[in-house]
């Protein structure tokens, strides 16, 4: 047998013990190329396919639903066909022993199965069918295929006005990831004005680099407030409420390369300017193809600011394994804080709580008087004394320890 | 009349017996000693007398009071100074010290009567082996409360032992005088037992001598035990200070001692004796004074750990457990000779009352050893055949008498590796069917195994179905090193040796030696750990399947067989996945096997569990059969109980 090749499970994630085959897109005996996905599958962080790195025969030997040990050997290559068609009549898994061939239902599954009538026959290959199995595998979580596909399909070639386009897998991710806490039919929003006139200055002072964008400033003062609206950094499953006890603030990004969420590990115990970079950093990474499956996971609160956009409201939808989303919209001089949320685990009341504790602390900036604030490194006056005389402003400078600081203009000119 | 260099050598001996014991009085009150002592002041004599008329291939086996005959048959002093004043080239390391001796064919322990059977069982060997060696063992009158000794008289006589146990009566047991502890008479305590007595006392130097040197004779000559009884009289207290009796009577006493007659007799001899032996014992000891203890590193012994377990195809040989065992002991005891069945009923055509040794008396006549009911006993009499090289496997015919044969394997087999210092090994193999399930009642049906375990230097193993008996009793006989109980299980005897029949799951066993069965279902991540052993493997197919087809939940089963020293690498990979731990045993549920298990995995796992312990009830085990079947865990009260735990 030299003309086989084996492929292992990857270690991918070095915590997984087990990891959840998908999807199986070929039959045993199709002839395969370089780059075909040759499965789906799904670890504790993302869910990967692998593409083939030779082309042959493929024969899986695995299945969809099975829970597998990286390193185990699930696909096997084969180059010839008549070998593949030997093998079939040798054990196929040296390593296993004593497996049968006889399926074991769960009690739930066979309700289930004669439930939606569903025939026996298609769980021959399964060794255990649970009702998981049954609902994730082969229907969606209302019990049935929301649509017949077989009219749909009539529809598309009468119609020759339409024109189909198969969606992405990452879309199909999304979609997924995104019916996970909407499909409980659960979820609510509520929403705050803030009024920001002055908060523009702030903004444009003491940030470094973003122009113009609350986004920072609302990571930075939300993820300190989730230390106390635990309820808000959670997640809900299987009738209990899951806390996580970090806050990994992700924010939505849609440039040119699709939609996706870039996380901001620990963003409570960040400084501002260290915010705003990581936001930075993360964009370019973003835009130049470099991000990391960390990058993109981890997240338990999710930021979506289209105030670029101009949008003035809209219902942010909640990501898997998180209880809640926080959407910026504008308007001429506010800006909008709309807040969609698991009814399943906070109240509107709640919800709105953090959204007025959130614009309190965003209004305090708008409030402090900048003009008191900034002072004359050497003589110490304020901006507002000066305004009164000279007018000039004050002067931005990085001082002897580095430091961002401002001068007068006379002091600069020695005076 | 003795020969005056004859008597001058006895007295020199006994002087410095005597000397070396006031020594350790010494160092006793400068707080040099640490412990207690047991003096034989005054009995000197008897140990002298006795252990003339003995060679160097014979075995003395003796008491808490043990130095005089220690010193009488190997003339170590500098030995047993060392041991008793801790120092690491002691006798025994200073491990034993005063009670606990052993070199080479002397050997002492505390337990009033323990050593009897013993000191039988090395006699069963000498007999094997030699026309001339015997075994002489000391008791006192005090040993005559102790049941093992009239258990091991009536062996002795019935085996025809080449034994002498002498007693030294000293009226008083401790602080309890003869009359007050002792009914009736010694000698016909003895002569009931059909064996040949001798009589003398301390005092009458000459009668002594003769009488000692004529039962010593007659077990050599005749190859039959004999009883010595000297009546004498201990002039210091049992061990130190706790002496309550009539200073009179000790007066007189002391007045009858011969060292002290011979102090006023022969002055001047007598000086001289005391100056030589007072120096010698001054030099040892001032030469001894500077030297070490023991490190601590030469005494513990780390168990070895096994790192990389890797998981294996089982070979079942579809035959009856009763059957694999059987034919472990046809095989070895036709290439071994030294290995020996001891138990009950065991002779053919009875053949043992679970038919497990059936004819193997009939084919090695020599190496089958019927007993009378005697679990004490016999057990004592298993280790002192192992300490002589045998391979002996006792077999207690119901696990719930391992109960009679508690003081053996605590304080006799487990400890002789380490109290004497390495010297021995004590590879004694008890078998004993627990288990219930067929109705015998309360105490026919018990799994005691929970108080065998954690016991110093004894493995304790678990037969089950999944693994062949064969193979576990092979690897028990060529580690040759350790005391081992086997529990066996009486309603696994006529089961087979096979495979469960379990759909979609994957049987497999560990390389280590002892093996662990675990049963994984395929292709699944298991969401429960359930740990087990022996009898209760007939519970797990029904169990785990329920478990999955009511709660769509995948167990993974963990069949040890070693439940004594514990070994959880097997296990702990799989807990920390599941993080439910579940323990199932025949066994009460306190103190029991499953309490181990648990806390040896918390202790080294980092993450919580959710735990279950799945046993017995905590009352006897009812005969009616519903009553038993719901005392003892079955598979309905596992399926429940496990329920709970989901459900929490």
């Amino acid at each position: 047998m030299n003309n086989t090749i084996d492929i292992k499970l990857p270690k991918d994630n070095v915590n997984d013990e087990f990891v959840r085959i998908l999807s199986c897109p070929f039959n045993d005996g199709d002839e395969v190329k370089q780059n075909d996905i040759l499965i789906e599958y799904e670890t504790s962080k993302a869910d990967v396919e692998y593409a083939s790195e030779n082309i042959g025969y493929i024969k899986y030997l695995c299945k969809s639903g099975d829970e597998i040990k990286p390193g185990e050997t699930i696909i096997r290559l084969f180059q010839n066909i008549d070998d593949l068609k030997q093998s079939s009549m040798k054990v196929e898994k040296p390593t296993k022993i004593n497996t049968s061939s006889k399926t074991r239902f769960s009690k739930k599954a066979e309700k289930l199965i004669n439930e939606k009538k569903i025939p026996y026959t298609q769980f021959q290959n399964f060794s255990f069918v649970t009702s998981k199995d049954i609902s994730s595998n082969l229907l969606d979580n209302n019990g049935f295929k929301d649509y017949d596909k077989s009219d749909q399909e009539k529809l598309n070639t009468e119609n020759k006005d339409i024109f189909t386009e198969e969606i992405s897998n990452t879309k199909k991710r999304e979609i997924d990831n995104l019916r996970g806490v909407q499909s409980s039919n659960l979820t609510s929003v509520v929403a705050k004005s803030i009024h920001i006139e002055n908060l523009n200055n702030w903004i444009n002072t003491n940030s470094t680099a973003l122009p113009q964008s609350v986004l920072p400033l609302i990571v930075f003062e939300s993820s300190r407030l989730l230390k106390k609206y635990k309820y808000l950094n959670s997640y809900f499953s299987e009738d209990k409420i899951h806390f996580y006890q970090y806050v990994n603030i992700g924010f939505a990004i849609d440039l040119e390369k699709g939609l996706k969420s870039l996380t901001i590990y620990n963003a409570d115990k960040k400084t501002y300017p260290r915010v705003e970079t990581e936001i930075i950093n993360l964009s370019e990474k973003y835009l130049e193809d470099e991000l990391t499956k960390e990058d993109l996971t981890n997240s338990t609160f999710t930021i979506s600011d289209l105030t670029s956009e101009r949008s003035t409201f809209f219902i942010p939808l909640i990501n898997k394994n998180q209880s809640a989303i926080l959407g910026i919209g504008k308007t001429e001089n506010q800006i909008n804080l709309i807040l969609s949320f698991d009814h399943r685990v906070v109240t509107g009341k709640y919800s709105q709580k953090f959204l007025n504790d959130l614009a309190e602390r965003i209004e305090v900036y708008i409030k402090s008087d900048l003009k008191e604030i900034i002072i004359c490194s050497k003589c110490l006056i304020s901006l507002r004394e000066e305004s009164k005389l000279s007018g000039k402003g004050l002067i931005r400078i990085i001082n002897s320890d580095g430091k961002i600081d401002f001068i007068c203009i006379n002091c600069l000119l020695g005076n | 009349m003795l020969q005056s260099e004859i008597l001058t050598s006895l007295f020199q001996e006994a002087v410095k017996i005597r000397e070396t014991e006031e020594l350790f009085l010494k160092l006793f009150s400068e707080g040099k000693l640490n412990g207690t002592i047991h003096t034989c002041v005054g009995q000197e004599f008897n140990a002298i007398a006795v252990c003339n008329c003995l060679r160097d291939n014979d075995f003395v086996v003796s008491n808490h009071r043990c130095h005089g005959h220690y010193l009488a048959f190997k003339n170590d002093f500098s030995g047993l100074i060392a041991e008793l004043m801790g120092k690491q080239n002691g006798i025994c390391g200073g491990i034993g010290s005063s009670q606990h001796l052993f070199n080479k064919n002397f050997l002492s322990n505390g337990i009033q009567g323990g050593i009897v059977p013993i000191a039988a069982g090395i006699s069963f060997a000498k007999k094997n082996e030699s026309k001339d060696d015997i075994v002489a063992v000391f008791i006192g009158d005090g040993t005559f409360g102790s049941g093992t000794l009239y258990e091991s008289l009536n062996l002795i006589s019935l085996y025809n032992l080449p034994l002498l146990v002498i007693c030294e009566n000293n009226f008083y047991a401790q602080a309890t005088p003869l009359r007050e502890h002792l009914a009736g008479d010694i000698i016909y305590r003895v002569k009931s037992f059909a064996i040949e007595t001798f009589q003398t006392d301390t005092w009458d130097l000459e009668n002594l001598i003769v009488a000692s040197d004529e039962a010593v004779s007659f077990v050599r000559n005749l190859r039959k035990p004999a009883f010595l009884l000297i009546n004498t009289y201990r002039l210091n207290a049992h061990s130190k200070g706790d002496d309550n009796r009539d200073p009179k009577e000790i007066e007189l006493y002391k007045q009858k001692d011969l060292i002290n007659r011979y102090k006023i007799s022969n002055p001047d001899e007598y000086n001289k004796m005391y100056q030589t032996a007072v120096n010698e014992i001054k030099d040892i000891a001032s030469k001894l004074e500077s030297l070490n203890t023991l490190d601590i590193e030469n005494y513990i012994t780390k168990n070895h750990k096994q790192n990389n377990i890797e998981w294996g195809k089982i070979e079942y040989t579809n035959q009856k457990i009763s059957d694999r065992i059987y034919k472990f002991f046809n095989d070895y005891m036709k290439k071994d000779s030294k290995v020996i069945m001891i138990g009950e009923d065991v002779k053919y055509p009875y053949g043992g009352a679970f038919k497990i040794s059936r004819d193997l008396s009939k084919l090695y006549p020599t190496q089958v050893i019927e007993t009378p009911i005697s679990e004490s006993a016999i057990t004592g009499f298993g280790i002192g055949l192992s300490l002589m090289g045998y391979h002996p496997f006792v077999e207690i015919m119901f696990g719930d008498f391992i109960t009679l044969c508690m003081d053996q394997i605590i304080n006799h087999a487990g400890k002789f590796y380490h109290q004497y210092n390495k010297q021995v090994k004590c590879p004694v193999v008890i078998r004993t069917p627990m288990g219930g399930r067929r109705g015998y009642g309360p105490t026919h049906s018990q799994s005691l195994e929970k108080f065998l375990i954690g016991i110093d230097n004894v493995k304790v193993i678990a037969l089950n179905t999944l693994i062949d008996p064969y193979e576990i009793y092979e690897t028990i006989y060529n580690e040759y090193d350790q005391p081992v109980i086997v529990i066996e299980n009486k309603t696994d005897y006529n089961k087979l040796n096979s495979i469960l029949e379990l759909e979609n799951y994957e049987i497999t066993k560990s390389n280590e030696k002892y093996p662990t069965v675990k049963i994984s279902p395929v292709n699944h991540k298991p969401d429960l750990t359930i740990v087990t052993y022996g009898g209760s493997v007939s519970l797990i197919k029904k169990v785990i399947d329920e478990i999955f087809y009511e709660h769509e939940l995948f167990s993974e089963v963990f069949v040890i067989s070693k439940l004594s020293p514990i070994e959880v690498d097997s296990i702990i990979e799989s807990a920390v996945i599941t993080k439910n731990l579940i323990t199932l045993e025949e066994g009460k549920l306190e103190g029991g096997i499953g309490s181990e298990i648990i806390s040896t995995i918390i202790e080294k796992v980092k993450v919580g569990l959710n735990i279950k312990r799945i046993a017995a009830e905590m009352v006897p085990i009812p005969s009616a059969a519903e009553l038993e079947n719901f005392v003892i865990p079955n598979e309905q009260k596992v399926i429940s109980e496990i329920s709970e735990l989901i459900h929490e």
